[in-house]
């Protein structure tokens, strides 16, 4: 978020840089960028639908895990959900493997 | 007697992800010589990535793809080198008086100077003026340690420039200097946020470059792969991040290195995008057109047997589908370029 004008931007990390007409712009092109993040959201909740967690939107830049019993943790960004994971007692999934494979043909 | 003087031969080396092209593109950006500056590049995979962003800013560059120089291309080399010689000589007036040869991340560059120097036909026209070695700050006590291609390439160094000082913890930078000093007293180390002309000579050239250099057998580090995996056009960001990010979770310690160019939902855009172990850099948009034949994907290098373990499980993500709202998105961008 913008601290000056309060407008949730994207984020600084490498994978909230890349949409839009540019890849430094705090805000240009928002909508696009929430629109994508909806969307990593919905793969996200998709890839970890075996896990027991649930994934929501925080602060437009960061990510809740929420567990039924509804303990929760915040990952600052997409890359640190997996690490996050962990603090919640879960294993991150491992995308190379058989079982993800034969779970997704 | 020569009338005119031998074109100088820059090798720029440095192991995977140090910054070589990144270097190259900037002394193209701000070099007066650039356009009498003669690019080539080598890369370990077959398709050639660096060569799509270096050709942005220079079109006399070339790549040289499918093999390292220093073991399996030397003739594709010499070639190349034989072909920018002759254009020279034809047309005295467009010569180029400087030819850069980026390696790959993985060659011995001390190899590749002495195909070169030893070949009677290319040094008579040929001299080796510097042999450039980038390191990243801070990766002394990992890289070094586990590879010898990067030993090599700091030994054979008359110029070391470090890289990333500016992502690295304070004091790192200086340290690492320190250790490239005690491991080639004869380089001059240089920061790559210095001034920096690539091509300018040094004043005490580093006499290791003897005309009767012997190559040293070429050792790589075992169980190193390399693979080219394409990305389909709508594997579309949101959903590449997300497994971009699982896989280099669970297996960024073997994944040494990636590299390449993936859509972004429009005609004329695309991301370049890469990483060194861990770090993956901030995307950046290449302008791209549907001319380009090139498809889209990454080159990999990985310690262990990935290629078949990633193509299936990205060709299995992609069955996850996109949602309307994105595709809604992409049409409108479709659209904005139609009218």
């Amino acid at each position: 978020m913008c601290e000056v004008c309060a407008v949730f931007g994207r984020g600084k990390h490498w994978t909230a840089r890349a949409s839009g007409e540019s890849t430094a712009l705090e805000a240009f092109d928002i909508r696009r960028h929430r629109d994508e993040r909806r969307e990593a959201l919905r793969v996200l909740n998709a890839v970890l639908r075996d896990e027991g967690v649930h994934v929501a939107d925080w602060d437009g830049e960061s990510y809740q895990l929420v567990l039924p019993t509804g303990a929760f943790v915040v990952a600052a960004d997409l890359a640190d959900v997996w690490p996050a994971l962990k603090r919640l007692g879960l294993e991150a999934p491992d995308l190379l493997s058989r079982q993800f494979l034969e779970r997704n043909e | 007697m020569r009338l005119r003087p031998r074109v100088r031969l820059h090798v720029l080396t440095g192991f995977l992800g140090s910054g070589k092209s990144t270097l190259l593109r900037r002394y193209l950006h701000g070099s007066a010589n650039a356009g009498r500056t003669a690019v080539l590049i080598n890369e370990y995979g077959k398709v050639a990535i660096d060569h799509v962003l270096v050709s942005a800013v220079s079109p006399l560059s070339q790549a040289i793809a499918g093999g390292c120089a220093c073991c399996t291309v030397d003739d594709a080399l010499r070639q190349a080198l034989v072909e920018i010689l002759a254009a020279g000589e034809r047309d005295p007036e467009t010569a180029v008086t400087d030819i850069v040869f980026e390696t790959s991340g993985l060659a011995d560059p001390s190899r590749i100077i002495g195909t070169i120097l030893g070949d009677r036909d290319l040094a008579e026209y040929l001299e080796v003026s510097n042999c450039i070695t980038t390191v990243e700050a801070g990766s002394d006590t990992d890289v070094l340690e586990r590879f010898p291609e990067a030993r090599n390439q700091i030994a054979c160094a008359n110029r070391i420039v470090l890289t990333k000082a500016d992502l690295s913890a304070a004091g790192e930078a200086a340290r690492t200097a320190e250790r490239l000093k005690q491991m080639n007293p004869l380089a001059l180390v240089t920061s790559s946020n210095d001034d920096f002309d690539l091509a300018a000579p040094i004043e005490e050239p580093r006499s290791a470059f003897p005309a009767d250099a012997v190559p040293a057998p070429v050792v790589h580090s075992q169980g190193l792969e390399t693979f080219h995996v394409e990305i389909d056009r709508h594997m579309m960001w949101p959903m590449f991040s997300v497994w971009l990010t699982a896989v280099m979770h669970r297996h960024g310690s073997s994944i040494l290195r990636f590299k390449g160019v993936i859509p972004l939902g429009r005609a004329d855009r695309a991301l370049v995008l890469q990483s060194v172990r861990h770090r993956v850099s901030v995307p950046e948009h290449l302008q791209w057109t549907q001319e380009q034949k090139d498809p889209f994907g990454l080159v990999f290098i990985c310690e262990g047997n990935y290629e078949r373990r990633i193509r299936e499980s990205l060709s299995a993500f992609a069955s996850l589908g996109i949602s309307s709202a994105l595709q809604l998105h992409f049409l409108r961008a479709a659209h904005k370029l139609c009218t």
